[in-house]
C-alpha cells in the first residue's frame, strides 16, 4: 500500500525528512509517532501528494509520487483519505452535505449517495445532527463528521493527522474504535500522534517513530530483552527493524551511530539511546534479531 | 441538466454562502465597470462631436448694424444656394437683441419671479418698423434652425425673456444682423485655401461688415481625428487591461475567503473542473451583474450630466453609450471576472 525508499524531503530549505523508507502493507493499522516537529506531518503529506519528495521511491495506493503530475492528483486523492486535527469540514454546510461532498466529486448518482451518506451517520451517531450546520457542531461531531467523510468513499487508505488532538479522552477513545473497526474491514489506517494513551488503545497496531525527519525507535516501545543493540552494527549502512508480521521501518546507521550519548541534537531524550536500545518491541516488530537489510 | 450545469448552478447558489464578500467583490467590479464606461461615454460625446463638425467649415457674417433688412434678407436667401451649404441660420437685429436680453436674465438671477410676456413687443420708431415686420417673418426660420445651433451655442430663439431687468433693451436695434453657415468642405479639397477662397467671396458681399470663420477649430477636429484613429485602440487596450487586472485581483482575493472549500474539494479528489466550474460561475455573474448595475450607473450619471452641461453658453449634448458599447462592456467584465475566478481557484 505505502512504500517509501529512502524519501527525502525538503521545506523552506530545511531537510523534513531524511532517508526514510517504510513499508506499509494493505489492512495495517500504522501509528506515526515522534516530538512535534519530528516530520508526522510532512510524511503524511508526501503520502496524499501536497509535498513532492526531492529524492527516493514513493508509491501509494500502487501511484508513483514520484512521476505524479498535479493532473493525476484527484486518482490518489480518490484511494486516500485523509483526517485532520482541525477537522477541515466546511461550517457553513450541514453533516449531509459535507460528507455527500466526497461523493459529489466522484460522480456518484444521488440516490446512491444518500442510502451511503445515511449509514455512515447512523453509524458514527450523527442521525440527529444530519442537517445541522456543522459550525454549530462541537469538536467531537466535526471529528466524526470529518472521519464519516473519509470512510464514506470507502478509501484504501486512510490518513489521520492528530485526530484526536482537539478531542477529550472519552471521545478520542471512542474515534479510535471508529478506526480500529473500520480497519478490521480492510482499510489500511496510518495515524500520526504524539499521544501515548491513544497508542495504548491500539496496541496491536504497529508504531514508525520519527525524530529530525528520520525513522527511528519508540521508546516506550522499546523492553529489555533479546533486541540487537543500534550500536551493535557496524558501518554506515542504513538499518532496518522488522516487525512480527515482517514489515520493516529503516533509517540509516549514521544516523543512530552518531548519537551515543543519549540525547538528541535538541538536548532532548532520544527513543534510540543506546542504554535502552537492547530491548524488544511490545509487538516484537524490531526485536527478536529480524533484522534485515 | 448535464454534471457541468449542476456545477454552475452550484456555484450560483454557493454565493448566498458568504454574502459579505459576494457584495464587496460586487460593488468594486461595479465601479470599476463604472469607470470604464464613464471613460468610454466621455470618449463617445467628444468623438461624436468631433465627426459633427469633421469637415465643416463655419463662417459667421456680420452686416454693418442699420443695414436695410429687405436687402440682408435678399442676400439670405441667396447664400442658403450657395453650393456646400450644410446649416444656415440667421439673427435679425431683435432676435439677437431677445436672446442677448435671455442670456442677461440667466446671467443675472431675478430676485422675484414675474409672469413672461405673451407676445413680442415692437419697436414704435418707424426705420425699426420694417425691421420688425422682417423680423417676425425670420423668427420662424431662426426657430427652425434652433436645434443645431444650440449645439453652436448661438442663434437660439428662446421663450420671451424676463423684461423686468432688461426691458430696456427691447426694440434697441444696436446689434447688426448676422448669419451663421456651415459649409461641407467638398471632396479632394484642402480646408485651408477653400476657407481662405470662400472668405474672400463671403467678405465681398455687400453691406457685410466682418467675416470670422473656424479655421482654428477645424485644425482641431482634424487633428483629434488623426490622435483618436492612432491611439484610441491602444489606450482602450491598456484601459481593459487596469479593468481586467483590478476585476480580476478582487475576485481572487474573494476567493481567499474559499480557500478551505477549494482544499477540501481537492483533498476529497475532486477533479480541476469540478472545484473550477463553480467558482467560474460566481465569477461570471459577479462580472455580469456588476457591469449590468454599472450601465444603470452611468445612465443616471449622464441624465445628471446632459441636465448639467446642456444650458447656455455650453450647449453640450451629453449622449448615452451606443448598445454595441454597453453590449462590449458587459461581455468584457463577465468575461474578466470569470476567468480571473476560473484562474484564482488554480493553485
Amino acid at each position: 500500500m505505502v512504500h517509501l525508499e529512502h524519501v527525502t524531503c525538503s521545506m523552506g530549505g530545511v531537510q523534513a525528512l531524511s532517508d526514510v523508507t517504510l513499508h506499509v502493507e494493505r489492512g495495517d493499522f500504522v501509528f506515526l509517532t515522534g516530538p512535534s516537529g519530528a516530520g508526522k506531518t510532512t510524511l503524511l503529506r508526501v503520502l496524499y501528494g501536497d509535498l513532492r519528495p526531492k529524492r527516493g521511491t514513493a508509491v501509494v495506493a500502487g501511484i508513483d509520487l514520484m512521476r505524479l503530475r498535479p493532473g493525476h492528483l484527484p486518482e490518489l486523492r480518490r484511494k486516500v483519505a485523509v483526517v485532520f486535527q482541525d477537522f477541515k469540514v466546511l461550517g457553513e454546510r450541514t453533516v449531509f452535505e459535507n460528507i455527500a461532498l466526497a461523493l459529489e466529486v466522484r460522480g456518484v448518482p444521488r440516490a446512491s449517495i444518500d442510502r451511503r451518506v445515511r449509514a455512515v451517520i447512523r453509524a458514527l451517531n450523527l442521525e440527529e445532527r444530519s442537517y445541522t450546520a456543522c459550525a454549530a457542531l462541537s469538536g467531537g461531531e466535526q471529528q466524526r463528521v470529518a472521519i464519516a467523510r473519509s470512510m464514506v468513499v470507502n478509501p484504501e487508505l486512510i490518513l489521520a493527522d492528530e485526530p484526536t488532538g482537539n478531542l477529550d479522552a472519552d471521545l478520542a477513545r471512542h474515534l479510535i474504535e471508529l478506526f480500529k473497526q473500520f480497519n478490521t474491514y480492510g482499510t489500511t489506517i496510518i495515524m500520526a500522534t504524539h499521544n501515548r494513551e491513544v497508542l495504548s488503545w491500539a496496541p496491536e497496531a504497529r508504531r514508525v517513530h520519527l525524530v529530525h525527519g528520520r525513522v527511528s525507535l519508540p521508546a516506550a516501545d522499546i523492553v529489555d530483552e533479546g533486541a540487537p543493540r543500534a550500536s551493535d552494527h557496524a558501518g554506515d549502512e542504513p538499518t532496518e527493524w522488522t516487525d512480527r508480521s515482517g514489515r520493516t521501518s529503516r533509517s540509516d546507521r549514521a544516523d543512530r551511530t552518531s548519537r551515543t550519548n543519549g540525547t538528541d541534537e535538541a538536548g532532548g531524550e532520544r527513543a534510540d539511546a543506546p542504554g535502552r536500545s537492547n530491548r524488544t518491541s511490545r509487538f516484537g516488530w524490531f526485536g527478536g534479531g529480524k533484522g534485515r537489510r | 441538466m448535464g454534471a457541468t450545469g449542476k456545477l454552475f448552478m452550484r456555484g450560483i447558489a454557493d454565493m448566498r454562502r458568504m454574502p459579505l464578500p459576494q457584495l464587496c467583490t460586487l460593488l468594486t467590479v461595479c465601479m470599476v465597470a463604472l469607470l470604464a464606461a464613464t471613460g468610454l461615454l466621455i470618449l463617445h460625446n467628444v468623438q461624436t462631436e468631433v465627426l459633427r463638425n469633421q469637415g465643416q467649415a463655419r463662417f459667421q457674417m456680420y452686416w454693418y448694424a442699420n443695414s436695410n433688412m429687405t436687402e440682408v434678407q435678399t442676400q439670405w436667401e441667396d447664400l442658403k444656394h450657395v453650393p456646400g451649404v450644410a446649416e444656415f441660420s440667421t439673427f435679425t437685429p431683435t432676435a439677437a437683441m431677445a436672446e442677448l436680453m435671455r442670456g442677461l436674465s440667466t446671467a443675472v438671477p431675478v430676485p422675484t419671479a414675474k409672469p413672461a410676456p405673451t407676445a413680442v413687443q415692437t419697436n414704435a420708431s418707424a426705420e425699426n418698423a420694417t425691421a420688425n415686420a422682417t423680423d417676425n417673418a425670420t423668427n420662424a426660420e431662426a426657430t427652425q434652425a434652433n436645434a443645431s445651433e444650440k449645439a453652436q451655442g448661438v442663434g437660439e430663439v428662446a421663450p420671451p425673456p424676463d423684461r423686468d431687468d432688461f426691458s430696456w433693451l427691447d426694440g434697441e436695434a444696436i446689434l447688426p444682423p448676422t448669419a451663421l453657415i456651415s459649409f461641407k468642405i467638398p471632396e479632394g479639397q484642402a480646408p485651408e485655401p477653400w476657407m481662405g477662397r470662400m472668405y474672400a467671396r463671403l467678405s465681398a458681399v455687400p453691406g457685410v461688415e466682418k467675416v470670422t470663420y473656424n479655421a482654428a477649430q477645424l485644425t482641431l477636429a482634424t487633428g483629434w481625428i488623426a490622435l483618436v484613429e492612432r491611439a484610441a485602440w491602444p489606450a482602450m487596450g491598456f484601459f481593459a487591461v487596469v479593468v481586467g487586472l483590478v476585476v480580476g485581483n478582487t475576485l481572487k482575493l474573494m476567493m481567499l475567503a474559499r480557500r478551505d472549500e477549494v482544499e477540501i474539494l481537492s483533498l476529497v479528489g475532486a477533479k480541476s473542473w469540478f472545484i473550477r466550474a463553480p467558482l467560474f460561475a460566481n465569477g461570471v455573474v459577479q462580472g455580469f451583474v456588476g457591469s449590468v448595475l454599472a450601465l444603470f450607473c452611468l445612465k443616471a450619471l449622464q441624465t445628471w450630466l446632459a441636465a448639467l452641461l446642456d444650458v447656455p453658453p455650453l450647449f453640450l449634448r451629453v449622449e448615452f453609450l451606443p448598445a454595441w458599447q454597453c453590449f462590449c462592456l458587459v461581455l468584457a467584465t463577465t468575461g474578466v471576472a470569470g476567468l480571473a475566478a476560473f484562474l484564482a481557484a488554480k493553485r
